[in-house]
C-alpha cells in the first residue's frame, strides 16, 4: 500500500479519509457525523464505490482484450485489487502503466500466461494514441519530399533516424499479438483456435493519421527499430538486428517505416566506435 | 482581480463533448451553445483528443472543468497541474474555467472521486487561498461548483451555502451552481433545496449544471441520492431550473451526462429543452424590462 499518511500540515481528517477509501477493513473517519451513524456508514460507501468503480472503469476501457480473456467479473476483481494496491498517483486519468505487471504476478491469472504480454500491447497502445505528434515541419516533409532511402546506402554510418514520437517496441514471451488480433474480429474463438500460445511474438505500435496501428515484426526487425530509437546509426542498427538473427533489408524497412508514418526524418549522426 | 461578472457569452445550453461525438459534432453542428469538457481527460502530450477539441473550438465556444485540482484539501496545490491547466487554458481559450469544492488527492495519491470537506473557519482559509492562487495563475476569474453530499461532516461549523458565499466575496471568484447536486444533497441531508439557493449569492452564478441521478435504499431504510450523471435530467432538477431561471434570468446552462452516453441527438434535444427554459424566463421577464 502506498504510504497515505506522509502530508504536511495534515489535520487529520484527510488520512483518515485516504485509508478508509482504499482499505475496506480501515475504520471510518472520526468525523462522520454522529458515532455509528448508519447515514454516514453509507455516505462512506457511496465515496468508496465511486473511487473503485470509477478507476476498475477507466481500466476496463483500456484494457479492453484483457477484460474479453477473463471475463468481466473477473477482470473487475483483479483491477479492484491493482486499484489498493496502485492508485492513481497523478490527477490526470491515463491510468494502469503497472497493470501489466501487476498480472504477470497475479496468481489467479497463472492459467494465462499470455496475459500480462495482452495488456503491455494494450498499455502501448494507449500510449501511442496519447503521445505527442510529430513535428509539423516534419508532417509537411513526409508529404511533401519523401526521402531517397534508394541513394542512402554509402551515407548508412552517418545517419540517424528520426521516429515518430508514438513510435513502441513490444518484445512478448508469448503469442500477444496473434491473440490481441483475434480479438479485433467478430469470432475470436474461431481466430484462436489453432493458435500456439507459447510462441513468442513481437511487435511495434504506432499512431498514424489518428489511428494506433499495432504490425508484427520479426526479431530482427525488432532489434532493427530498438537499435534506431536507441539512437544508433542505421548502419549499427542494420549490425545489430543481423547479429540477433537473419538478414535484415535495412533500406526496404526503413522504406516501409516511411510510408507507414514510423519514420518521418533523417539525421547527421556521429557513429559511435564499437 | 475584479470580481466574477460573466463572460458576455450568449446564454445558450451546452453539452459534455465526448469523443465517440466528435466527429458527428464536426459533421452535424447541432445547435448547441458551447461544449464542455473534463481538463484532466486533455492532459496529454498529442493525439486526436486535442485535434477534435481543436476542431470543435473553431465551431464552438468551450468550458473547461476540473474535476482533479483538490482545491478542498489541506495540501497545497500541485504546482504541475496549474500548469497544465494554463496550457490548456492558453490552448483552448475556454468561456469558463470551473472546478469544485471538493478534494481529490492526498500526498501523491489521487482519488478520482471529489470528496467533502469539513466547512470550518480552517479550510475556508484553506480554499480559499487555493482559489486565489488559481485564479492568479490562470489570470481569470474561475467558478467553484457547490458539492453533492452524501454525509455530515462533524467538524463542519459553517452552512454550506454561506460558506460557498464567503468564498464568492473573499477572492471574487463565481459559482456553478449544479442544480442536480443541491437536489441530492437536499434530499440525503434533509434540507430545504429552496431554501439553500435563496442563501446562495445567485448574481454570482455564471453556469448551472443540470443532470439526473440514481436512486438507492440506504441501509437505514431511507433513501439515497446518487449523484451518477448516468440518466436524462431529473424533474426535481428541472424544477429548481426553472426556479433560478426565473430569479436570475438566462445563465449557460449544461447538460451533464457521463455514464450510459446515448446518442448526440437526444443529448441536443435535452439542451433544447434547457434553452426553451431560457426563453420562457425572457419572455416572462420582458414586461418588467420594457
Amino acid at each position: 500500500m502506498p504510504d497515505l499518511n506522509s502530508t504536511s500540515a495534515d489535520p487529520g481528517w484527510p488520512s483518515q479519509w485516504a485509508q478508509a477509501l482504499l482499505d475496506p477493513s480501515a475504520s471510518r473517519p472520526a468525523h462522520l457525523h454522529g458515532p455509528g451513524s448508519v447515514r454516514g456508514q453509507t455516505g462512506l460507501s457511496v465515496h468508496r464505490n465511486n473511487v473503485l468503480s470509477g478507476l476498475i472503469d477507466v481500466l476496463a476501457d483500456s484494457f479492453d482484450v484483457v477484460q474479453q480473456l477473463v471475463g468481466v467479473e473477473f477482470f473487475r476483481a483483479m483491477a479492484a485489487q491493482f486499484v489498493r494496491l496502485h492508485p492513481p498517483q497523478s490527477p490526470m486519468l491515463h491510468y494502469g502503466a503497472a497493470m501489466p505487471a501487476f498480472i504477470r504476478q497475479f496468481e489467479p491469472a497463472a492459467a494465462l500466461p499470455y496475459l500480462a504480454d495482452v495488456a503491455q500491447l494494450e498499455w502501448c497502445r494507449q500510449v501511442a494514441l496519447h503521445a505527442a505528434d510529430a513535428p509539423a515541419a516534419a508532417q509537411r516533409a513526409r508529404l511533401r519530399d519523401p526521402l531517397d532511402l534508394a541513394r542512402l546506402d554509402p551515407g548508412l554510418q552517418h545517419t540517424a533516424a528520426l521516429l515518430h514520437p508514438s513510435v513502441a517496441c513490444l518484445a512478448a514471451d508469448h503469442a500477444a499479438v496473434s491473440v490481441w488480433r483475434a480479438h479485433q474480429t467478430e469470432t475470436p474463438a474461431l481466430a484462436l483456435a489453432n493458435l500456439d500460445w507459447q510462441r513468442p511474438e513481437q511487435a511495434c505500435i504506432w499512431r498514424l493519421d489518428d489511428q494506433v496501428l499495432v504490425q508484427a515484426l520479426v526479431p530482427a526487425e525488432l532489434t532493427f527499430l530498438q537499435a534506431l530509437q536507441a539512437g544508433h546509426s542505421l548502419a549499427r542498427a542494420e549490425h545489430l538486428a543481423a547479429a540477433s538473427s537473419t538478414h535484415v533489408d535495412a533500406v526496404g524497412l526503413l522504406s516501409w517505416m516511411q510510408r507507414q508514418g514510423l519514420l518521418i526524418g533523417l539525421m547527421n549522426h556521429m557513429e559511435e566506435t564499437s | 482581480m475584479s470580481a466574477w461578472h460573466g463572460q458576455g457569452a450568449q446564454p445558450a445550453c451546452g453539452l459534455g463533448l465526448k469523443p465517440q461525438h466528435v466527429h458527428q459534432v464536426l459533421q452535424e453542428r447541432p445547435a448547441v451553445g458551447f461544449f464542455e469538457v473534463h481538463a484532466e481527460n486533455y492532459m496529454v502530450d498529442g493525439g486526436p483528443l486535442l485535434r477534435g477539441l481543436d476542431r470543435v473550438r473553431e465551431h464552438y465556444p468551450v468550458t473547461l472543468h476540473g474535476v482533479g485540482l483538490s482545491i478542498g484539501g489541506a495540501q497545497p496545490l500541485d504546482e504541475a497541474h496549474l500548469d497544465r491547466l494554463a496550457g490548456l487554458v492558453a490552448r483552448y481559450q475556454p468561456m469558463v474555467f470551473s472546478e469544485h469544492l471538493a478534494w481529490s488527492s492526498h500526498g501523491q495519491t489521487f482519488f478520482a472521486d471529489l470528496l467533502p470537506l469539513p466547512l470550518n473557519g480552517d479550510t475556508l482559509l484553506q480554499v480559499c487561498a487555493h482559489i486565489d492562487q488559481v485564479q492568479d495563475r490562470l489570470q481569470r476569474c474561475m467558478l467553484l461548483e457547490n458539492p453533492s453530499s452524501y454525509l455530515r461532516l462533524a467538524d463542519s461549523s459553517w452552512a454550506e451555502a454561506d460558506f460557498l458565499s464567503e468564498v464568492c466575496r473573499r477572492t471574487g471568484c463565481g459559482l456553478l451552481l449544479d442544480l442536480c447536486n443541491v437536489q441530492v444533497s437536499a434530499s440525503n441531508l434533509d434540507f430545504d433545496a429552496l431554501a439553500y439557493l435563496n442563501a446562495l449569492p445567485l448574481q454570482r452564478v455564471g453556469q448551472m449544471h443540470l443532470a439526473g441521478f440514481a436512486t438507492e435504499l440506504a441501509a437505514d431504510g431511507g433513501l439515497l441520492c446518487i449523484d451518477d450523471h448516468g440518466s436524462a435530467v431529473h424533474q426535481a432538477v428541472w424544477q429548481l431550473h426553472r426556479w433560478v431561471c426565473a430569479r436570475l434570468g438566462a445563465v449557460p446552462t449544461l447538460i451533464e451526462r457521463d455514464h450510459d452516453i446515448p446518442e448526440l441527438r437526444v443529448l441536443v434535444a435535452e439542451a433544447a429543452l434547457a434553452d426553451a427554459a431560457l426563453g420562457q424566463t425572457l419572455e416572462a421577464m420582458q414586461p418588467c424590462l420594457t
